[in-house]
Order: structure tokens, then C-alpha cells, then sequence
């Protein structure tokens, strides 16, 4: 199960600490800096200066406060989330190819999502004011929910997890959400239809603020719970008996990591869709840079899921000017080769 | 003291064990000893606290196992469970921060880190990769997760419990870790360890419990209970007992290696 491909006989070929986590901190900053200049109109650093301070043109200002803050704003929450969550279920499945998109999390915030989107008519009207933006957030919550704490009792029923066994129920949870799905968009009207489309390819274009303050507050407060979890998940790496043994309260750990990653990745597939893999190559990439120790992975993984998010996003506007593919895409076409050549690695390692 | 009274346990309608009682002492070394399917290792994991037995009570410094939570408990008893794993690239010294609770202060942890890793000898390997050492080294590195695990607790004595830990080891490692937990018990922790070779036990263990059908047979010292009736009978083979040079009973298995077992049954 290791993470280094070739094993050093001294693991302190690592870069954790300070330095390193200033320069991950120092390149997200880049990238949320070109994410708000670059576009079809581009901003200089003194006009983000200005419009930030208040005094921009009437122009610039419109551009950056209505639609390139949103819009990193809800992408950094959500490279935040994703990666974190993807941390987390890695950390507890002691499986470094879980990630929510694979293993159905994301398949099932999103029945959540899409049930709410169309049925929403129904009942959404009926909630009380105050409830009514959380609507969307809280079904695919709900959804993620159900498909983590199903994952997680089946590692617990095993006794751990195989790789094989967790990609097929992956299979399995994609599947039935595909169906429920599209029983969804068999019933919904053509306005209905066309949002779903553009919301199930991933994107975090449609910032208004409204949707974005929900989820980035969302997003925020499951990604500062899972930060505290390190120690949980570096015991998790013993098996689920020896982490108790060495003073875990296995269930309770499990079910709180299960409800921030249901928060999280339920937050952010309501606002953005389902946008997959990042859970999947920011812990690896993270991994690789500071070591195996989880208060260490973590807060770099955050790092760099943020900065592979915009930079996905600033590599899919910018490819085809003036339109503006969805990110998940770009995620996608990145992601799945990375997934295939990590299977590949273990693969030839015979390790399955 | 750490004291498993009338425990009766069974998975689906097996009785695994049957009003069993045993008693750890600190600084005592007991070694449970048993055919498998004695149910020896279920009964460490009662005592362990991993789940409540359907009857009888396990007590550690008179409270409640079940009834402690789980960082309390790990104040008190460590576990090395037969095969320990671990799926992520640490090092041995990471391995073994592992065993030690969040609120020791970094100093303390460190310290404490680096005088069992002498202890058991694998200082020099401190900074290494886990995964390269050598199965042997491997096991006593987690071995050195559990005495740390009780070396940061600041009570006066703990409980440590191996089940099998010489099981996967070549000779040498073998007296290295039953010497090891020896110590460990000479320092004041009751050591309670599950061992097939009944030399080990009768060499390094005060008191041997010997179980056969999930019942305890025997309780006492090796020479009392290591008997060639009893453990020919319960063994069901023919088992001879010599006494050794040093007093201890030397138990040998009379292989008689052309019979098979369909035959002598």
C-alpha cells in the first residue's frame, strides 16, 4: 500500500514544513491572481487594486465583483473541499484510489442536487425563507451522505478494503445514480433540462453571489473540520482494531469524517456539479511533495486542489476565447489518465 | 490488575469461551497458551475491550474495560495485534508517534521515542521507511509502538498485550521480543502474551494459562501446568515433557515422521 514508488531507505527525502507550505500558498496566490486578471478583458494589478479598495471604474468593477470574484471564491472552496475529502476517504478506506467521484459520493450529491433542481417546484416553495438557498446544498448532501456512510460500512464489513471491491461498488452507486438521474431529466421541463446538462458537466461559472456565500461557508466549515483530523487519519493507516486500540473512537471518527465529506462535497456539487478527480490527484500530488503524515497532506492538498481547480478553469477559458467550457472537463481529461496510470503502477507492483 | 472474570463469549451458536477467568498482575508475565481454536485470541480481545463479552466482566485497575473510552483505555493496555499493518510510507519514527497521545508535548514525545527505539534496538533505523525493513524488524518496530503507547501514559503501570508476536519470527528474533516484554514486565507492566511454542512460555513467562475448547485447563507455573498427560491429551499427539538444565520443563513433540494423522487416529 505504499505511496513512493521506489522506497528511499531514508523516508526524509521529504519537504514538509514552512518553506514548502508558503511556496504551495505563494502558487495558489498566482493562480487566484491570474484567475482574476486573465479573460477576454484583462485586469491589471493596479486595477484589482482599485476595485478592491472600492474605487475602480464602473467597467473593471462589474467584471471582477459580479463575475471573476465568484467565481474564484467558489473555485477555491471547491478545490478545497474536493481535496480534502478525497484526503479523508483515502485516509479511512487506507486506499489511495478513493476518491468521491470514483467510489459514487459525487454520483450521489448529485441525485441529491438533480432531484431538488426538478422536483423542487414541488416543495421548495413550501420551506421556510431562511431554508429555501440551502435546498440545493442540503439534497446533495443528503445523497453524499448516504453513499459515504454505505462505502464506509462496507470497508467496515470487510475489514478493510480492497481496491477491486471499492471501485465495483463505485460502479454500482454510479450506476443506480446514472438511472435516478436520468429518470430526472426524462420528467423535467426544457428550461430544466438545459440547466441540468451545464451543471452535470461540471463548472463554476454560474457564480451569483447568493449561491456562492452558501457554499464557500459550507465548504469552509467541513474543510476546517477535516484540517483537525490528521492524527485520526494517520492511526486509520494501522487498521481499523489497532487505531482503537491505540485510543480512536473508530465510529464516532468514522461518522464525523463521513459527514464532513458529505458537507463538502455536497456543498460543492450543488453550486458546481460534479467535477471528479481532483479529490483523487491533489492528495497524491501532496503526498509526493511532504510525506505520508496527514497534518502535513492535508493542508498541502488543500493548497493544490484550490490551485488545480482555478487552474483548470482559468486552462478552459482561456483555450477557446470567448467561450467558456466547463471545467469539469478539463478535470476529467486530466484525472482519468492520472487514475489510469496509478491503477497501471499498482498493477505492476501487483498490488491490488 | 487486569482480571477477565467468568467470560462467556460465541460467534453465531459456537461457544468460544466458556466461564473463563484469568488474572494479569502488574509486573507479572502470563503466557496463554492452546491448541487453536482455544479460543485464546478472542479472549485478548475481550480483555482488549474490543467488544463486551455476551457474559462476565473484564476489569483493568478495577473499572469497566467496555466502559472506558478509548483514549482512557489506551492510558492503561496496549495491543500488538498478531499481523500489524500499516498502509502508508512512515517512518519507524512516525510509526511509533503513532502510539503516543496528542497532549505530550513534542519534547517529551521525542524522548520517549528515542529510548524505546534503543530499547529495541532499531535507533539506527529511526529515520527509515517503514515498508523497507525487514519482516522482523518490521514487527519490532511495532512492537515499539505498543511500549511506547505505555511509556507515555504517566501511570505506574500498564497492561501490554501480544498476541502471537512471535509468530512470522526467525530464533533470535524471537528471544529478542520475548525479552523485550520481559523486561517490559520486570519495569512494573503486567504483560499478557498468547504464545504457541510452549518453550518460550515455560522460559519466560511467571505463570502459564493453558486453554483447550474455550475453557481454562491449567493456571499456574510452566512446571505445574506444562504436564505430557495433559498436554498429550489436549494436543491430541504425543507430547514428552524433559526437565531442561536449568529446571524449567522442556516440552518435545514426539514427530514420528512416517505416520500420518489419519492413521494414529
Amino acid at each position: 500500500m505504499s505511496e513512493t514508488s521506489a522506497l528511499p531507505r531514508h523516508a526524509a527525502a521529504r519537504f514538509a514544513g514552512i518553506p514548502v507550505f508558503a511556496l504551495l500558498g505563494a502558487a495558489l496566490l498566482i493562480v487566484v491572481f491570474a484567475e482574476l486578471a486573465l479573460g477576454p478583458v484583462r485586469l491589471g494589478p493596479g486595477d484589482l487594486l482599485a476595485v478592491l479598495l472600492g474605487e475602480g471604474e464602473q467597467g473593471p468593477s462589474a467584471i471582477l465583483l459580479q463575475i471573476r470574484l465568484p467565481r474564484a471564491v467558489l473555485g477555491l472552496a471547491v478545490g478545497f473541499g474536493l481535496a480534502l475529502s478525497g484526503c479523508a476517504m483515502q485516509g479511512v478506506l487506507r486506499n489511495p484510489l478513493a476518491d468521491p467521484g470514483l467510489i459514487g459520493v459525487t454520483a450521489g450529491a448529485a441525485v441529491g442536487a438533480v432531484s431538488v433542481i426538478v422536483l423542487g417546484n414541488y416543495f421548495v416553495g413550501d420551506l421556510p425563507a431562511p431554508v429555501r438557498p440551502y435546498a440545493l446544498p442540503l439534497g446533495a448532501f443528503a445523497g453524499g451522505l448516504l453513499v459515504t456512510a454505505f462505502v464506509f460500512s462496507l470497508s467496515h464489513l470487510s475489514g478493510g478494503t480492497n481496491v477491486a471491491m471499492l471501485i465495483l461498488a463505485g460502479v454500482a452507486v454510479n450506476a443506480i445514480a446514472g438511472a435516478l438521474i436520468g429518470a430526472m431529466v426524462y420528467i423535467s421541463d426544457d428550461q430544466q433540462l438545459r440547466d441540468l446538462t451545464f451543471w452535470s458537466m461540471g463548472s463554476i461559472a454560474s457564480g451569483n453571489w447568493m449561491q456562492v456565500s452558501v457554499t464557500t461557508m459550507l465548504a469552509l466549515a467541513a474543510a476546517l473540520g477535516l484540517l483537525t483530523m490528521g492524527r485520526s487519519l494517520d492511526l486509520f493507516q494501522l487498521g481499523e482494531r489497532a487505531a482503537f486500540h491505540a485510543g480512536i473512537d473508530i465510529e464516532r471518527e468514522k461518522w464525523r469524517i463521513a459527514l464532513m465529506t458529505a458537507i463538502a462535497v455536497g456543498a460543492v456539487t450543488a453550486a458546481a456539479g460534479p467535477i471528479g478527480f481532483i479529490g483523487l490527484v491533489a492528495p497524491h500530488m501532496a503526498r509526493l511533495i511532504v510525506g505520508p503524515a496527514h497534518r502535513n497532506v492535508l493542508p498541502a492538498a488543500a493548497l493544490i486542489g484550490g490551485a488545480l481547480i482555478l487552474g483548470a478553469d482559468l486552462a478552459v477559458r482561456l483555450a477557446v476565447p470567448p467561450t467558456e467550457p466547463p471545467i469539469g472537463l478539463a478535470t476529467s481529461m486530466i484525472g482519468g489518465p492520472f487514475f489510469l496510470w496509478l491503477l497501471m503502477r499498482r498493477l505492476k507492483r501487483g498490488g491490488f | 490488575m487486569l482480571e477477565a472474570q467468568g467470560i462467556w463469549h460465541g460467534f453465531g451458536s459456537t461457544e468460544v469461551l466458556r466461564d473463563v477467568s484469568v488474572k494479569v498482575r502488574p509486573g507479572e508475565m502470563v503466557a496463554l497458551c492452546g491448541p487453536n481454536g482455544a479460543g485464546k485470541s478472542t479472549l485478548l480481545a475481550v480483555m482488549a475491550g474490543d467488544y463486551a463479552p455476551q457474559q462476565g466482566l473484564v476489569h483493568i485497575d478495577g473499572q469497566s474495560v467496555t466502559g472506558l473510552p478509548p483514549d482512557v483505555l489506551a492510558r492503561r493496555r496496549a495491543v500488538l495485534e498478531q499481523t500489524p499493518t500499516l498502509s502508508a510510507a512512515f517512518t519507524v519514527r512516525e510509526l511509533l508517534a503513532l502510539g503516543i497521545p496528542r497532549d505530550v508535548p513534542p519534547e517529551r514525545a521525542n524522548l520517549l521515542i528515542s529510548e524505546t527505539l534503543r530499547d529495541v534496538s532499531l535507533l539506527d533505523r529511526a529515520d527509515d521507511n517503514c515498508l523497507i525493513l525487514s519482516g522482523g524488524q518490521r514487527h519490532r518496530a511495532h512492537l515499539a509502538r505498543v511500549l511506547v503507547q505505555l511509556a507515555a501514559s504517566d501511570r505506574a503501570c500498564g497492561y501490554l498485550m501480544l498476541d502471537e508476536p512471535t509468530a512470522s519470527l526467525d530464533i533470535a528474533h524471537q528471544i529478542a521480543t520475548m525479552r523485550i516484554a520481559r523486561r517490559a514486565a520486570r519495569l512494573g507492566e503486567g504483560v499478557l502474551v498468547v504464545l504457541h511454542d510452549l518453550n518460550l512460555a515455560a522460559a519466560f513467562a511467571d505463570r502459564v494459562v493453558l486453554m483447550h475448547r474455550g475453557r481454562v485447563v491449567a493456571d499456574g507455573t510452566g512446571t505445574d501446568v506444562f504436564t505430557a498427560a495433559r498436554l498429550s491429551a489436549i494436543y491430541e499427539t504425543e507430547i514428552v515433557v524433559e526437565e531442561a538444565m536449568d529446571g524449567r520443563p522442556r516440552i518435545v513433540p514426539v514427530y514420528d515422521p512416517d505416520t500420518h494423522p489419519a492413521q494414529r487416529a
